[in-house]
């Protein structure tokens, strides 16, 4: 599965519709100044997975939030966290349905390694 | 389970106040041993080894135990001070002005906040590579600000960029030691482990005097006999920056000479079975993507994943669709044949003969095939080990010396078993109690060995795709690279603008890194500094860098501080092998003195002031793994001591916070074989040929080709090759010795040279303030020992310096104990002592490896005497 922002036509999450739920979104550092408005709360389809969310992100905010997230487009950097509702999740981990609820969705790009 | 205390004893003293023994941990190096200070009436006295902690297993280095003279020493800086000069220069007095913390914080932040709203990548935090537990507050106040910028000065340049590389893909950690307990017979390339200063350093040279008093022997490849090589059952002397090529002859009589090997394990734990098509690359199932193997048991390819490892071939040549192709070992095997022991000699010194003794000794004692019981578990024995550190990966060539060194082990099976080499604390169950701190190796993409924790989020393998850079130090293109030169590269701007970087960075955030002696030669790195619109530095001292610092704020030193994890990561500090986990605080057995601050709340301050503290706090949950009830809240503020309190909860339970540490000191838990001996029981496969080189390197050159560099081929092979430092190359008649630098047991990086007790040691010493050269070579030359010499590279940078002749140092080589030499006045003990060696360091692209960006650390030099002995 990929996750680009340069995908043509609608992705999973693209189109609002009935029984879609709400997500509140936490960027992080460097991903922050990329979207000042913090929680961004956005409504996505039920189930959505973290790899679709995030490449709906980056239609959303530019380009410049998938390159600093995805390694390649079906794989994010290590340094890159993603949690939900505090606990750790990978692309391939769906968003829980939380009926009436709010999911908390947190991304931050952590620095690399260094030597000594 | 049993959890052993080292309690915190107070009781009252005779009349006056406290007498108290403060469990802690030192921080003189990374080997953050933990200690016992000794507090009376608010006096610490005496600081001696905890007994309770296998980091250091009680025992303290000379530094440690005179960690009072630091501490108590009249220069420490206790106001933050502003520089009033606004010309900066080598020795140009800044005008200090003390300022208030108020001011300090105020004109930072500023600064800071312009700088994130225009691009946060000009922020560059550096740290000194001594004070592991930095790394948390420091990394997350980057990630926080949004920079990809972080280094570690030449703490981390000169150390570790092929070192800690290949210690994480072969091995799943930072670095590589014997298996004290059980090894027979260790050999070390260019390494002290166990007999000097860095990783685990106390708690190893207890375990390695017991084995060598055991019978371990223990064989030290080295330019210079000093602190492993004198307690070594044999010195190899070999010419500078060797390492490699000697290391692949003896796999070559290994492999190709005596033909002992241990198959089952290359065909099981290594990529030595998948099939390498012409294109160097792994020829591919077409249905599922994975590496083939030749299946000897109905005589096809298949996936690795379907064929049992005993049925892999190993040698010989197949066809796929047509195309000839060969198992990896197979050209590992006919690679190793162009370094034979006669060819190597040519190239190291090291006789031929030697070369096969020492291969031959090596497969002998490895006993392959042997399991021993530990614990009553039965676990492979193989009890040898080849390990490298600084002295053979400091060279352009640094991946391939260590790579070509680490196949030792992996030939004859001694990766990660009993008695083998063992990368340290890679695999724990976690804490009893709740579970936390798991972790193990695990396959990842064709099966190779993905790390199971490392420094932080950042693993070594798979590597990273290069792109186009954003970061300063081209990591981002040049992906096998940690640590860069081009921090500070007298052709800096040149790089920046032929790769093409978006920005300039223009603010330095320092922790205690003294850029200007630990990377190179003094002039580039001032003129590096002096492009800095801003340069903060915490400081415990003013030194040589603070004459560019724009503001210095006092810090307080180790003894002073707080941390919940004085060991950074959890595998780092820890001995190796079987024994105990521990887990140790460190805290303050002393107040601050005038206006002197913690780091790590000057930091959390200067976050919420810059309006990144929810920021920081988000770095701090994903780098520390907080949960539940424990992770820290976006807008909540914290003092470090809570946030401290939480991870210590969140990893050991609601009962172990910080007061229990602070009381108890260290928490321990038997470890069990599986652990330390984890190899066996895991999946994961390591490259004995580096195929994923290849296509860094095609990525690398596609982003290069339109700025017109191409990466040398010769760089990324999949099979190790020697490639020459500059300093092999240069033939000007008179330059005729190979200068490097070792790291003095006596001193940690440069700071410690400010301590009285360790500065009179170093002056008792013969050679740790003078420059080594061979005794009949010196002497042939009419050199006497205590000779005033000028030592001179061929574009004129030049050290001056008492010579000591020895019979411990090769002909051709020339040792100077790295990090002396300090002329700032802030530091008046260290001030004029021994010889600044890096002024000798040219430090740029050309003395960069373009595969790592390993800084080359040695230089060909000429000797002239200026003066004579007193
Ligand atoms: S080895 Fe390092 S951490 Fe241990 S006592 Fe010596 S200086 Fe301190």
């Amino acid at each position: 599965m990929e996750y680009s922002a340069s995908e043509s036509g609608p992705s999973r999450g693209e189109a609002e519709g009935p029984g879609h739920q709400a997500v509140r979104l936490w960027l992080f550092g460097g991903l922050a100044v990329l979207c000042p408005e913090r929680p961004l709360t956005l409504e996505v389809p039920p189930g959505i997975t973290v790899g679709e969310l995030l490449g709906l992100l980056g239609k959303r905010l530019g380009a410049a939030l998938l390159e600093s997230v995805m390694e390649t487009p079906s794989r994010k950097f290590s340094i890159c966290r993603v949690f939900i509702d505090g606990m750790p999740v990978d692309l391939d981990d769906r968003l829980p349905e939380t009926p009436g609820g709010l999911s908390d969705f947190e991304l931050i790009v952590l620095t690399a390694a260094e030597g000594g | 389970m049993t959890i052993h205390l080292s309690r915190r004893e107070e009781k009252p003293s005779n009349a006056s106040g406290i007498d108290k023994w403060v469990p802690s941990a030192c921080a003189l190096c990374y080997a953050t041993c933990s200690i016992r200070a000794h507090n009376v009436d608010g006096v610490v006295i005496k600081i001696e080894g905890n007994p309770d902690s296998v980091v250091g297993k009680g025992k303290l280095c000379g530094k440690g135990v005179s960690g009072l003279m630091g501490h108590y020493d009249p220069n420490r800086l206790t106001r933050p001070l502003r520089r009033t000069n606004p010309r900066k220069g080598i020795g140009v007095d800044p005008g200090w002005k003390e300022i208030s913390w108020e001011e300090a914080l105020t004109e930072i932040a500023e600064t800071l906040k312009r700088v994130r709203a225009e691009d946060p990548r000009k922020l560059v935090v550096q740290r000194t590579t001594t004070v592991t537990a930095s790394r948390i507050p420091f990394h997350s106040f980057a990630a926080g600000f949004g920079t990809p910028n972080i280094a570690t000065a030449g703490g981390g340049l000169h150390c570790g960029n092929g070192a800690h590389e290949i210690s994480g893909i072969m091995h799943a950690s930072w670095s590589v030691v014997p298996d004290f307990a059980y090894c027979n017979y260790a050999i070390y390339f260019g390494a002290s482990k166990g007999h000097s200063a860095g990783h685990a350093s106390c708690s190893n040279m207890g375990l390695a005097a017991d084995a060598r008093a055991r019978g371990m022997k223990m064989v030290v490849v080295d330019p210079m006999c000093n602190f492993a090589s004198a307690k070594a059952s044999e010195w190899v002397p070999l010419r500078v920056g060797t390492d490699g090529p000697l290391a692949l002859a003896m796999c070559n009589v290994i492999v190709n000479e005596l033909g002992r090997i241990d198959e089952p394990y290359l065909q099981s734990k290594t990529n030595g079975p998948y099939l390498i098509g012409p294109d160097k690359r792994y020829v591919r199932d077409p249905g599922s993507g994975e590496p083939l193997v030749w299946d000897c048991g109905c005589n096809e390819a298949r996936p690795y994943t379907k064929v049992p490892s005993a049925s892999m071939a190993l040698l010989g040549e197949y066809r796929v669709d047509g195309v000839a192709c060969h198992p990896a070992f197979q050209l590992l095997k006919d690679h190793l044949q162009s370094f034979s022991p006669e060819a190597a000699e040519a190239i190291t010194t090291v006789p031929a003969a030697n070369i096969r003794r020492l291969a031959t000794e090596f497969a002998t004692e490895a006993r392959i095939g042997s399991t021993i019981v530990i614990d009553g578990v039965n676990v492979p024995y193989r009890p040898v080990a080849a390990i490298a550190f600084r002295g053979s990966q400091g060279h352009m060539n640094s991946t391939y010396n260590f790579l070509g060194i680490d196949l030792l082990n992996q030939l004859v099976g001694a990766a990660d078993v009993a008695g083998g080499c063992l990368g340290f604390n890679p695999a724990c169950n976690g804490f009893p109690g709740t579970g936390r701190l798991k972790y193990r190796p695990k396959p990842g993409r064709d099966g190779l060995m993905v790390s199971g924790t490392w420094m932080g989020y950042h693993y070594p393998y798979p590597m990273a795709e290069p792109r186009a850079p954003q970061n300063i130090g081209l990591q981002d293109l040049f992906v096998m690279g940690m640590n860069s030169p081009f921090l500070a590269s007298s052709d800096q701007e040149e790089v920046w603008t032929r790769f093409g970087l978006p920005y300039r960075p223009e603010v330095l955030l320092n922790f205690g890194a003294n850029m200007l002696m630990s990377m190179g030669t003094k002039e580039t790195v001032a003129a590096a500094l002096q492009r800095y619109k801003l340069i903060v530095s915490f400081d415990l001292f003013l030194n040589e860098t603070s004459d560019f610092v724009d503001i210095v704020l006092p810090d307080c030193d180790y003894l002073q501080s707080m941390d919940s994890r004085s060991t950074w990561p959890f595998i780092f500090g820890h001995p190796a092998g079987m024994g105990e986990w521990c887990w140790g605080i460190r805290q303050p057995a002393d107040e601050p003195r005038g206006e002197q601050r913690r780091f790590a709340d000057v930091l959390l301050d200067l976050a919420d002031r810059v309006g990144i503290l929810p920021d920081v706090h988000a770095a701090m949950n994903a780098s520390l793994n907080l949960e539940a009830p424990y992770r820290l809240l976006p807008d909540r503020r914290y003092s470090w001591d809570e946030i401290c309190d939480a991870e210590l909860k969140n990893n050991f339970g609601e009962a172990h916070g910080l007061g229990w540490f602070k009381k108890n000191g260290v928490i321990t838990w038997p470890k069990t074989p599986d652990e330390p001996y984890w190899r066996a029981t895991t999946e994961a496969r390591v490259p004995i040929y580096w195929e994923f080189m290849v296509d860094i390197h095609e990525k690398i050159n596609k982003i290069t080709q339109q700025c017109g560099y191409k990466a040398p081929d010769e760089y990324y092979d999949p099979l190790p090759l020697f490639n020459p430092c500059l300093s092999h190359e240069c033939k000007t008649p008179g330059f005729d010795f190979y200068a490097f630098y070792y790291r003095d047991t006596l001193h940690s990086n440069s700071y410690t040279t400010e301590n009285p007790w360790l500065d009179e040691a170093a002056r008792l010493d013969p050679y740790s303030y003078t420059i080594v050269v061979n005794r009949s070579v010196g002497e042939a030359r009419g050199l006497k020992s205590g000779d005033l010499i000028r030592v001179e590279t061929e574009v004129g940078r030049s050290v001056e310096g008492r010579i000591c002749l020895s019979e411990a140092i090769h002909p051709e080589g020339l040792g100077i104990a790295g990090l002396a030499g300090h002329w700032h006045a802030g530091m008046p003990v260290a001030k004029g002592k021994g010889v600044f060696f890096n002024e000798l360091l040219e430090l740029d692209f050309a003395h960069a490896s373009p595969q790592n960006l390993n800084l080359d650390l040695c230089a060909k030099v000429k000797v002239t005497r200026i003066g004579e002995a007193p």
